[in-house]
C-alpha cells in the first residue's frame, strides 16, 4: 500500500500485541471485585452479541428474543446439576443442544417473514417462553419454581468440576476465552461457502437465491449455530451469578440489549459487538448502581437515544469510524517515524 | 432438441392473466429474444423460467427434464443463469465478493472460487475493480457485475432481462461484443430487451407477446415487417402504413 508498509505493520501488530497482553492481564492488577464484575459481564454481553450477531448481522434480520436461549442455556444446565448432579461443564452443552433445536423450530417458519415481521415474531416467541416458565413450577422431574428462579446449590471452596469459583478471576478468563473463541468461529465462518452465502441471501435474498441460494436453509443454519453459542453463555451467567429468574435471564430488555449492542457498534461485522458492549456496558451498569432505585429501565432510555444518533450519523455502526480513525493513526505513527507509543 | 421449452405456460394472478399459454421452444446456442410492449408480461414469463413463480398452468422443459415449479436455487444448479432487470448487487461487499457467491456453486473451497470468479471478472474488465466496493460502481459496471457473477455459476443457459437498459449507445454495443462472446463460448442465450436496435442485431429469432399471449416468434427480420408487431408497438393507426421500421 503506502511506502512504509512493513513499518505500518509492524507497528499494528505490535498494538493488537499489547492490547491482548493488557486484557488478559487485568486481573493481576486490578483486585475490585466489582470492577472485576463489570469487566465479566462487559465480555458476556458482548460474547452473547456476537452470538446474536450470526442471526442478526450476517443473515439480515433482526431477532429480538435471544434471551430465551440464554435461558434455555442457564436452566437446562443447573437443573441438570440440581436434580442429577451432573456437571455444569457437561450441562452446557445440553442446554447448547436444546437451544439449537429451539431455534431451529423457531426458525423455520419465522426466518421466511421479513424485517419486522420477523422481529415480533422472535419477539414474541420470547415472550411465550418466559410466561410459560413463570407459571411452570415443575417440569416434569424437574423443579423450576416459576417465577421465584433457582439458585445453583453452592458448594464450598473453588469447585473446578462444579464451574464454581470464589474469586472472579477464573469467570474472567472463562468468558474471555469463550469471548475469543466465538470471534474466532464467526471470523471463520464470514469466510467459508455458507458464510458467503449467508451474506449474500442477507443483503440480496432474490440474486442470491438466482446464483444458486437456497437463502432460508442457510438462515436456520444460522440460527442453529447462533442459539447454540448463545446458550452456553447462559449457563456461564448462571455460575456467574448462582441465582437466576425468568424475569432477569427471559426478559425482553434482555434481548433487547443485545439488539442495541450490536446495532450501535456495527451489525454483521466481526468486532462490532465488542464496540458496542465496551461502549453501553458501562453505562447501564453505572445507571443500575446509582439510579436503580429511582429511575430503572433508565439505561434503555440513554440506549435509545444513543442508537437513534448512530443511526442519524454512522448507520453502519461505530466500528467504521474508529475503523478509519486508527488506520489514520497507524499511517500518522508509521509515517512520521517518531515516538512509538504502546 | 431444443434446450428449453416453454408449453403452453400460464400464470394468473388473481384475475390477471400475466401470461396466457405461451409456448417457445430454444435451441442450443441461439440467442434468443423476448420483446413487447411495457406490462406485456415478459418478465413474469422469465420468473416462471427461473423458479422464482410457479406457472399456474403449463410446463418449462429444460434439456428433456420437466423442470416446471422448481426453486430458483434448483434451476440455478440445472445450470441456467439469471440477471435481473434492476440489478441487485450485494452492495456492501467488494465485486470479487459478489462474483465469489456466484462461482461457489462448483466449489466448497474458498480459495478456488475466488480464482474462478477472479477469471470471469477479468472476462467481464472487471479485473482491476475486483476490490471496490459494489456500491460505488457506476451504473454500466453494476450491470456488467450482474452479468459476470451470473456467468460464475458456469452456466450452460443465461436469463437476460434488460441488461442495456439505462445504457449509453457505446455501452450497448459493448454489451454486445459480450453477449456474443458468452454465445462463443457456448451459452444459450434468453434475453428481455427493449432497445430494438440491440435486440434485432443480435437475436436468431425472436418471440412478440402482448398481454400476456404471444403474437408470432420469428426472425428478427419477420418480427420487425410484421403488421400485428407494428400495431402492437405503435397503436391501431400506425399499421396499415407503416414502413415496418420498428425503432423503440
Amino acid at each position: 500500500m503506502n511506502s512504509g508498509s512493513t513499518k505500518r505493520k509492524t507497528i499494528d501488530t505490535m498494538l493488537k500485541l499489547a492490547l491482548a497482553v493488557f486484557v488478559f492481564t487485568i486481573p493481576v492488577w486490578l483486585s475490585s471485585p466489582t470492577y472485576l464484575q463489570i469487566l465479566i459481564m462487559l465480555f458476556l454481553f458482548a460474547y452473547l452479541t456476537t452470538t446474536w450477531n450470526l442471526v442478526g448481522g450476517f443473515a439480515g434480520v433482526l431477532p429480538l428474543g435471544h434471551s430465551a436461549y440464554v435461558g434455555i442455556g442457564a436452566y437446562t444446565s443447573t437443573v441438570l446439576f440440581i436434580s442429577l448432579g451432573v456437571s455444569p461443564w457437561i450441562g452446557m452443552w445440553a442446554g447448547a443442544l436444546i437451544a439449537a433445536v429451539v431455534g431451529v423450530f423457531i426458525g423455520i417458519p419465522t426466518l421466511k417473514l421479513r424485517g419486522a415481521y420477523f422481529a415480533l415474531s422472535t419477539m414474541a416467541f420470547g415472550e411465550g417462553i418466559r410466561v410459560l416458565v413463570e407459571n411452570t413450577m415443575q417440569l416434569g422431574p424437574f423443579t423450576i419454581n416459576g417465577p421465584r428462579g433457582i439458585s445453583v446449590p453452592l458448594l464450598p471452596g473453588n469447585n473446578l468440576l462444579a464451574y464454581q469459583f470464589t474469586s472472579k478471576v477464573p469467570y474472567y478468563y472463562i468468558i474471555l476465552l469463550m469471548l475469543c473463541v466465538v470471534i474466532f468461529i464467526t471470523w471463520w465462518f464470514s469466510r467459508t461457502r455458507p458464510g458467503y452465502y449467508l451474506a449474500a441471501g442477507g443483503e440480496e435474498p432474490e440474486a442470491a437465491q438466482a446464483l444458486g441460494v437456497n437463502v432460508a436453509r442457510y438462515k436456520v443454519l444460522a440460527m442453529g449455530i447462533s442459539c447454540f453459542l448463545t446458550a452456553l453463555g447462559g449457563t456461564f451467567l448462571a455460575q456467574l451469578t448462582l441465582y437466576f429468574y425468568p424475569k432477569q435471564i427471559l426478559g425482553l430488555d434482555f434481548s433487547f440489549e443485545l439488539a442495541f449492542i450490536a446495532l450501535i457498534g456495527g451489525r454483521g461485522t466481526i468486532a462490532g459487538p465488542v464496540v458496542g458492549a465496551l461502549l453501553l456496558r458501562p453505562v447501564s451498569e453505572l445507571t443500575r448502581i446509582y439510579l436503580s432505585s429511582t429511575l430503572p429501565g433508565l439505561h434503555l432510555v440513554i440506549f435509545g437515544l444513543v442508537l437513534i444518533l448512530v443511526m442519524l450519523f454512522q448507520p453502519r455502526g461505530l466500528v467504521e469510524p474508529l475503523e478509519r480513525a486508527y488506520n489514520w493513526f497507524l499511517d500518522r505513527i508509521s509515517g512520521e517515524r517518531k515516538e512509538v507509543k504502546s | 432438441m431444443a434446450l428449453l421449452e416453454v408449453r403452453n405456460v400460464s400464470k394468473h394472478f388473481g384475475g390477471l392473466k400475466a401470461v396466457d399459454e405461451v409456448t417457445l421452444s430454444i435451441e442450443k446456442g441461439q440467442i434468443y429474444g423476448l420483446i413487447g410492449p411495457n406490462g406485456a408480461g415478459k418478465s413474469t414469463l422469465f420468473n416462471c423460467v427461473a423458479g422464482t413463480y410457479a406457472p399456474t398452468m403449463g410446463a418449462i422443459i429444460y434439456d428433456g427434464r420437466d423442470v416446471t415449479g422448481w426453486k430458483p436455487w434448483d434451476i440455478c444448479k440445472l445450470r441456467i443463469g439469471r440477471t435481473f432487470q434492476i440489478v441487485k448487487p450485494f452492495q456492501s461487499r467488494t465485486v470479487l465478493y459478489n462474483a465469489t457467491v456466484g462461482a461457489f456453486i462448483r466449489t466448497s473451497n474458498r480459495s478456488e472460487a475466488e480464482d474462478r470468479a477472479m477469471e470471469v471478472l477479468r472476462k467481464f474488465h472487471l479485473g482491476d475493480k475486483a476490490g471496490v466496493l459494489a456500491k460505488n460502481l457506476t451504473i454500466a459496471d453494476r450491470k456488467r457485475l450482474e452479468m459476470a457473477r451470473a456467468m460464475a455459476t458456469d452456466p450452460e443457459m443465461l436469463l437476460m432481462d434488460e441488461c442495456m437498459a439505462g445504457l449509453r449507445p457505446n455501452e450497448v454495443d459493448e454489451t454486445l461484443d459480450v453477449l456474443r462472446e458468452i454465445r462463443s463460448q457456448g451459452v444459450t442465450i434468453f434475453m428481455i430487451e427493449h432497445i430494438m436496435r440491440a435486440i434485432m442485431s443480435v437475436s436468431d429469432k425472436i418471440t412478440v407477446i402482448q398481454f400476456g399471449r404471444k403474437i408470432m416468434d420469428g426472425t428478427p427480420g419477420e418480427v420487425a415487417n410484421d403488421e400485428r408487431v407494428i400495431k402492437a408497438y405503435l397503436g391501431e393507426s400506425y399499421g396499415a402504413g407503416g414502413d415496418g421500421n420498428v425503432t423503440a
